[in-house]
């Protein structure tokens, strides 16, 4: 009776979960194709290979300098590096956007955690961060460079007690790092999935 | 007229609108039995006293006319609502319980927030933030290179079409 019954139940466990690991891949296969679809190509490789090798470069220097503690060669560095001319979103695409707004954020992080070094002041440091967004950040799909920039922006907004701003800007950091939690998570899924 | 009764008159010489007449005709009817007369003048009385009323009508006198007028006008005149029974009573509770919503809306040993950020403050939120970026950061980079890698095999591509296009123009008759 029992493996009677047992015989009856798997085929109907079997099939609702084909059926569910078809709505997992369909819908994980449905949101890859569309984050690929949103993301904007570079029109000029070169350009965007060009600022990618200097900024990869730029990066290892100032993790030297940070391990060395000379917090002021690191924000001299990135300041150099943030005032170099930077591709259009149409040429370097949203890779070239992201690597923008990884170097306006990691100056902007030192700037804010040595406020005596090379002080700037706070409508200075809006200023430029935004323009590090550029004011299309909203444009370019969503990743974790464009969150830090943007999460930044709160806390400057914040230390000048522009409070609601900074909330704002908060909730907008947290919603773009919650989307990628999610992808991260689906493509962690999707891999697992035989 | 029995004989009596006018002998009661005439001994007296009163009206019958005098309360001590009734008194006499009650007497009277008690100690002479032998008259014929049975039972009580009572009813008899009673209309006298209609028939009086109706050809003379009694005036009351100032002070008890303005004591029924008091008891009519306490009989018609509504309760205000402030001395009914009910509020007497529920008033007090009443109040009792609109001290315990007040204290448990206000909850005084409680700060009241003074901004939006009060509530969760915006540093343990920029800890987050920047926690969370930590934990994304090196999967973005490594999506980063790799895109990046895919802009040079193409770029790599393009050159070398222009190479061997330029060979064949350089080479050709």
């Amino acid at each position: 009776m029992t493996s009677g019954a047992r015989t009856l139940a798997s085929p109907a466990t079997a099939r609702w979960l084909t059926l569910a690991l078809g709505f997992v891949l369909g819908g994980g296969s449905m949101l890859v194709g569309l984050a690929q679809a949103g993301r904007l190509a570079a029109a000029r490789p070169e350009a965007l290979v060009a600022v990618a090798q200097m900024v990869e470069v730029e990066h290892r220097r100032v993790d030297l300098l940070l391990e060395r503690g000379d917090e002021a060669g690191a924000i001299a560095a990135l300041e150099a590096l943030r005032r170099q001319p930077w591709p259009a979103r149409e040429d370097g695409g949203d890779i070239g956007e992201q690597l923008r707004h990884d170097v306006y954020g990691r100056l902007v992080r030192l700037r804010l955690d040595f406020p005596d070094i090379d002080p700037v002041g706070d409508d200075a440091l809006l200023q430029i961060i935004d323009q590090g967004l550029s004011g299309s950040y909203r444009e370019v799909e969503t990743n974790p460079f464009t969150a830090r920039l943007v999460a930044l922006r709160g806390e400057a907004l914040e230390g000048r007690g522009r409070d609601d701003e900074a909330l704002g800007a908060y909730e907008e950091a947290l919603g773009m790092n919650r989307a990628l939690l999610d992808r991260e998570l689906l493509d962690r899924e999707l891999g697992e999935a035989p | 007229m029995t004989g009596n009764e006018r002998d009661v008159r005439q001994a007296h010489g009163g009206s019958v609108t005098d309360p001590a007449w009734e008194d006499v005709l009650r007497a009277g009817m008690e100690s002479d039995p032998e008259s014929g007369a049975s039972g009580s003048v009572e009813p008899e009385l009673a209309v006298a006293r209609l028939l009086l009323h109706a050809g003379a009508p009694a005036e009351l006198g100032e002070a008890r006319r303005d004591a029924v007028w008091r008891e009519i006008d306490g009989a018609l005149t509504p309760i205000p609502w402030w001395r009914r029974r009910a509020w007497v009573w529920g008033a007090p509770a009443l109040a009792a319980a609109s001290a315990v919503v007040l204290v448990v809306m206000l909850q005084p040993g409680r700060p009241p927030p003074t901004s939006p950020l009060a509530a969760a403050p915006g540093q343990a939120i920029a800890a987050q933030l920047e926690g969370q970026f930590a934990m994304l950061a090196p999967a973005a980079r490594a999506d980063v290179a790799r895109s990046v890698d895919t802009s040079r095999g193409s770029m790599r591509g393009t050159l070398l079409a222009m190479a061997q296009d330029a060979e064949t123009i350089g080479g050709a008759p």
